[in-house]
């Protein structure tokens, strides 16, 4: 058994930082590469109070804001890492990414952006285990710390 | 012509862009073009279980059904319902049905389903990009299971994903979509061609950012007539979507009003006969430059002209068209 290469999705929730915390604390032990997946969504090209954004722009700003903020862990782990970008919904994203890089596990935090976890269809995370070819890990959110409220 | 009016509760929450005031506009749109007796209007009706269940995984209908009546929710980041969604999808669904039905009783000579949700990024078993059920999947298979050959027609500025996943492999469809390229869903590469079954029917043409109308027209000519000529359609279905307009603010194409007259015109031509044309209404965001569109093609499809505003040129594309050709010289067109 291998594990080169993990493929975590990011999608700037507090869920998926968990998840990429992992990712990187895995990494480091098991000496893998990690790639970083973000889905661009339709509603991605309006900024909160619905205007426009241009297409270049946004992707400029989102890609700025993945390698710098969501994937930090990355960085501070010390292991390779790259982004990836994409158009789509998150599990076809994800799942397709995974494919391409060949990837030996997948990360994702359980309850992403979207999604409802009664639903049969499940939510991101539960639709990633379901349809996934590879292994795939559920990370659950971070414990509140003692001094959260 | 016979436009289709719709039973609308699906709320999509404050500042979503998939929104009922877009039906609205479709109706000032059409009244602006001044058509008069030339539209007639049909109420629609809900599709049933079955028509849906051609389409749909029946397991995908069951959840998303339970979830949405039972307070609605965010299917995807993107796909917002709220309880009453579920109804108002089935009869956008059912109200293709009952434009085709109406055709097929000779009473109009094109129709245009002004309905949402909106249907095309919907798979066999995925809700996504706003959309929960494909209506128009749910119209040509209805059509395709009678005997008929369909041409879908998608020039929504996104490319149809649930509308090819669903006909991949299916000799009696046709798939065309022209589409913006990069840009969600993210499919649609001149190389999807068509599955096993249905080989080199599947046509996608990505256009680049700023792609003018002219450009779409060069490649309704040089790429889709010719391989719909070899697939002979007895039916033209069209996903129109109209946020490939320039003042859309969910894609970056740069058509307008008069070239979505002059698309129409163009699917209408492909029809063997009159009576065989139904546009559904997809995307297209900018309510103004919705209504300006959508009067223009219902003008169109009703024998009449109404160009609210010029035609389009000298934006990039050319070079993608080009590309397009030459990845499907050897297939052959939509022979079959």
């Amino acid at each position: 058994m291998k594990l080169e290469r993990i493929v975590v999705g990011v999608d700037g929730s507090d869920n998926s930082l968990a998840a990429v915390h992992w990712a990187a604390g895995l990494a480091l032990i098991a000496a893998s590469e990690v790639v970083a997946v973000h889905a661009l969504g339709l509603l991605a090209r309006l900024t909160p109070d619905g205007e426009r954004v241009g297409s270049q722009h946004h992707r400029s700003e989102i890609a700025e804001e993945l390698a710098s903020v969501w994937c930090a862990p990355l960085r501070q782990a010390g292991r390779p890492w790259r982004p990836v970008l994409r158009d789509g919904s998150p599990v076809v994203v994800l799942l397709a990414v995974a494919d391409e890089e060949d990837a030996d596990l997948v990360v994702v935090g359980s309850r992403g952006l979207g999604g409802f976890p009664e639903l049969l269809l499940g939510s991101t995370s539960t639709q990633v285990a379901q349809h996934s070819r590879r292994p795939v890990t559920i990370v659950p959110p971070a414990p509140p710390q003692p001094h959260d409220p | 012509m016979t436009t289709i009016a719709a039973v609308d509760n699906h709320d999509t929450g404050p500042g979503h862009p998939e929104r009922a005031a877009r039906l609205r506009a479709v109706q000032g749109g059409i009244e602006a073009a001044e058509l008069g007796d030339s539209v007639t209007s049909l109420p629609g009706r809900a599709a049933t279980t079955a028509e849906l269940e051609r389409v749909h995984h029946q397991s995908y209908l069951d959840a998303v059904a339970r979830f949405v009546t039972g307070g609605g929710g965010d299917l995807d980041p993107d796909t917002s319902t709220s309880p009453g969604s579920w109804d108002t999808a089935l009869w956008a669904a059912g109200s293709g049905l009952a434009a085709v039905e109406a055709l097929q009783r000779g009473e109009a000579a094109a129709a245009f389903v002004a309905v949402r949700p909106p249907g095309h990024h919907a798979a066999s078993s995925r809700a996504m990009g706003f959309c929960l059920l494909n209506n128009i999947a749910v119209a040509a298979r209805s059509l395709a299971d009678s005997g008929e050959r369909v041409l879908v027609l998608d020039w929504d500025v996104h490319h149809g994903n649930g509308t090819q996943e669903i006909f991949w492999d299916d000799p009696a469809v046709m798939y065309v979509s022209i589409h913006e390229w990069p840009a969600y869903p993210g499919t649609g590469r001149a190389t999807e061609t068509g599955g096993p079954g249905a080989p080199g029917l599947t046509v996608n043409v990505p256009l680049p950012a700023g792609a003018t109308g002219d450009v779409a027209l060069r490649a309704f000519d040089e790429v889709v007539s010719p391989a719909v000529a070899g697939f002979s359609p007895t039916w033209v279905l069209i996903s129109a979507g109209f946020d490939a307009h320039r003042n859309d603010p969910l894609a970056d194409l740069a058509w307008s009003a008069a070239d979505y007259a002059d698309l129409t015109s163009r699917a209408v031509s492909l029809a063997p006969v009159r009576g065989r044309v139904v546009a559904f209404l997809e995307g297209g965001y900018d309510l103004q430059s919705l209504a300006n569109s959508v009067g223009a093609t219902v003008a169109t499809l009703a024998g009449r002209q109404y160009r609210p505003e010029p035609a389009t040129g000298g934006g990039p594309g050319q070079a993608a068209v080009e590309e397009v050709v030459r990845a499907r010289a050897g297939l052959g067109g939509g022979s079959q």
